[in-house]
């Protein structure tokens, strides 16, 4: 004859010994570097109840319900992504993230070739970097760590930005920093607009696309007596009369309201470089969207003249253009409307491997020196140093944000990958411009020549270890008091 | 002559069996984060009629312990306990409103405030609470306004406010495990209000931001209750012993 003590004493008794597992990993780790500590939380079981409550009427008071428990069981486990301490290393390539515990490196076994889609990023915080025998920027497995590189890694030399689109990526002075100073460049080569009224967002960047006009940011959205906040993706089609189609999708699928639209003619004058423009849903709601160019562009035409699309999706009314193998002459119909695909140049990839060259060009294309030194700044740019302190900046190290970093995957090796709960990895420049993914960024600075370490407690452990020993020995007492009882219930 | 002593052995046992069971399930639930330990009442049970004639005893009353436990830091400012009475209030997979004072709360890949189970907290206007994306900061008061520092302000804004619930009779809640709680038809209906809101029944009640309530369960009352369930268990099963011998002896007369 079973009884329940019995079973509620073994039940508490396993959950208890997963705790005082999940503690000893965290002990075990006390000196990983980068290392994030979980915690374990209990929760009670369900209750049989023997006799619902009454409530209670004009001659009876009512009675409250009879429950039974039948012990606990694990609750969460959940990992505590606080910022642990720094420790100095003096090596170079050995870098922390500080300032918040929800920004990641991005590592992938990525090659040169960005013609292809980053291959399964992992994200760690583990930032024992060093220098492989290609030059590339990786940690001690060999996963290379991405960036935006400057200096391209094929051909050895700094990109010369002349003929890329002229839409302008991190327009602002988070990158500018970066580029040469010779004053041919004109902004990294993403045909990503930058939108200027909006608040506190950014653009997301795709890694895995090469030529989506995709935007999402905070559009403020007017004629309803306060502004309010719209999240949510911004695409640019062009129809089948070389008119460009923006949308703007606030993501309330199913809602009429959440759909802005506007059709531009493709000879519409730029003026001062800012085009701007009012969108409408179907209530008459509008949105501003103000897109900056660089200085010498005067039509939308221009702008986009250059820009191949490689073949297109549709997702309800809205066009999403995204990287395949169309050629160019190629053309696809898509409900009513005709897509043309055209050469593209100056489009690629936002993320590449980091590279460290042993010998650059400096701003005289025949003349290449020795690489004597580099530099990672708290910004993430590097810059490398010839013989005669020549220096040129080679990229910027990126970093992942996570809404949830709690429901990433650990997969061991102090790496991690995006879960469905975890959101979508926020692709952004170190403290750089904000993004819908970036909670906390702003704090975020890389420190080379430190390693983050674990952020395990001992105090608290062994105290919690000592909690659970205890709860372990109670619930063995239970076990043989009840094993106990029916001894006693058997020798009657 | 009838089997009546016999009879109310087997039924005393029962009920200490149930005794122990509640007392094993404190006992489990020692680590338990906000867990409310349960206390069993006997009462002697007499046939009718018979007044004087008692026989055995049986669990009248299983009632929960309601009292604080002791508020526990974490560090993690999504982890609220509550200081006085009252509960936080969540609704669940299945849009039902329950009720916890576990407060081990954390933000999902929509960016809302939810249990570890999924479930959504719910605010003092009895909606979801989402933290804005891009907030680069957060702190809870003792009051449960939620403030969220946004980029480009040095400001923390005021993003909502945690609903607190209490009840007349809050022992008449039913426990639906997980550490939630629902409303029955003996606890009252709820008294939705927020934590030290004037007035109300959660006028005494503080929100802990980096604080758990740890289980009120008492290993020490506990263990003293085992053991005298224990004793009794054995004494009880004397008396059936007992009365079987007499029933034997009167059988062989």
């Amino acid at each position: 004859m079973p009884i329940p003590s019995l079973f509620t004493g073994a039940g508490a008794l396993t959950t208890q010994q997963n705790a005082i597992n999940v503690i000893s990993n965290n002990i075990a780790n006390v000196n990983t570097t980068a290392f994030k500590s979980s915690r374990i939380y209990f929760v009670e079981e369900t209750s049989n109840m023997s006799r619902p409550a009454s409530s209670p009427t004009g001659t009876i008071a009512g009675t409250n319900p009879f429950e039974i428990g039948t012990g606990m069981k694990l609750g969460d486990i959940s990992t505590s992504f606080t910022p642990g301490p720094l420790k100095n290393t003096g090596s170079a390539t050995d870098l922390a993230l500080s300032g918040s515990g929800s920004s990641f490196f991005v590592i992938s076994s990525e090659t040169d070739d960005e013609a292809t889609a980053i291959s399964a990023p992992q994200y760690t915080r583990d930032g024992h970097f060093m220098i492989d025998s290609d030059e590339h920027l990786c940690n001690a497995n060999g996963d290379k760590v991405m960036g935006a590189m400057l200096y391209d890694n094929q051909t050895g030399k700094i990109r010369s930005l002349d003929g890329y689109s002229a839409v302008t990526f991190f327009a602002d002075q988070e990158i500018g920093d970066m580029l040469p100073t010779n004053g041919t460049s004109s902004g990294l080569p993403i045909p990503t607009p930058t939108i200027n009224n909006v608040t506190g967002a950014m653009p997301v960047f795709n890694s895995s696309v090469l030529a989506e006009l995709s935007v999402r940011g905070n559009l403020l959205q007017s004629g309803t007596g306060l502004d309010i906040a719209l999240k949510g993706d911004l695409t640019v089609s062009k129809d089948a009369d070389r008119k460009l189609i923006f949308t703007f999708d606030n993501g309330n699928a199913g809602t009429a309201t959440s759909k802005f639209k506007t059709t531009l003619n493709t000879e519409q004058q730029i003026l001062d470089n800012v085009l701007s423009f009012t969108m409408t849903n179907s209530t008459g709601n509008s949105i501003q969207l103000r897109i900056r160019f660089e200085p010498g562009v005067t039509s939308i035409e221009d702008v986009f003249k250059n820009v191949e699309f490689d073949s297109i999706t549709e997702t309800s009314d809205t066009m999403v253009f995204e990287a395949a193998d169309a050629q160019s002459g190629d053309s696809i119909t898509v409900g009513d409307r005709d897509f043309e695909f055209m050469t593209v140049t100056g489009l690629r990839k936002l993320m590449s491997p980091i590279k460290i060259p042993n010998f650059f060009y400096t701003q005289d294309p025949n003349l290449e020196v020795e690489t004597t030194n580099f530099k990672i700044e708290a910004n993430g740019s590097i810059s490398a140093f010839g013989p005669l302190s020549e220096e040129i900046k080679l990229g910027r190290i990126l970093v992942a944000n996570f809404i949830n970093p709690d429901g990433l995957l650990n997969k061991g090796g102090n790496k991690y990958e995006e879960s469905s709960n975890s959101g979508i990895a926020g692709i952004s420049v170190v403290g750089g411009p904000f993004d819908k993914n970036a909670p906390s960024i702003s704090a975020v600075k890389i420190v080379s020549g430190a390693l983050e370490q674990s952020n395990v407690n001992l105090a608290n452990e062994f105290a919690e270890l000592i909690g659970f020993q205890r709860g372990l020995q109670a619930n063995s007492r239970v076990i043989a008091t009840s094993d106990e009882i029916l001894q006693t219930l058997i020798n009657l | 002559m009838s089997f009546s002593s016999l009879q109310a052995s087997g039924s005393t046992l029962k009920n200490i069996q149930q005794a122990l069971d509640v007392t094993s399930h404190n006992i489990a639930n020692i680590n338990t984060t906000a867990y409310k330990s349960k206390r069993v009442n006997f009462e002697a049970v007499t046939i009718p009629g018979l007044e004087t004639n008692f026989s055995g005893a049986s669990v009248n009353a299983i009632t929960t312990n309601f009292t604080q436990g002791r508020n526990q830091p974490t560090t993690l400012v999504t982890d609220l306990a509550l200081q006085g009475e009252g509960f936080f209030t969540v609704q669940n997979a299945d849009g039902e409103i329950v009720f916890t004072r576990d407060g081990h709360f954390k933000i999902d890949a929509m960016s809302d405030l939810v249990t570890p189970d999924g479930s959504y907290v719910l605010s003092a206007g009895g909606g979801k609470i989402n933290i804005p994306i891009e907030s680069t900061a957060l702190e809870i008061n003792s009051f449960g306004e939620i403030r969220a520092q946004l980029p480009g302000s040095e400001q923390m804004v005021l993003i909502d406010q945690l609903q607190v619930a209490t009840f007349i009779n809050p022992q008449g809640l039913e426990s639906v495990g997980s550490n939630f709680y629902k409303e029955s038809v003996n606890s009252g209906t709820p008294e939705f209000s927020t934590a030290l809101a004037q007035g109300t029944g959660s006028a005494g009640t503080a929100i802990q931001s980096g604080f758990l309530e740890g289980s009120n369960a008492d290993l020490s009352g506990s263990f003293v209750d085992l053991m005298a369930f224990q004793r009794s268990y054995q004494a009880v099963s004397r008396a059936a012993t007992t009365a079987n011998d007499i029933l034997e002896t009167t059988l062989n007369i």
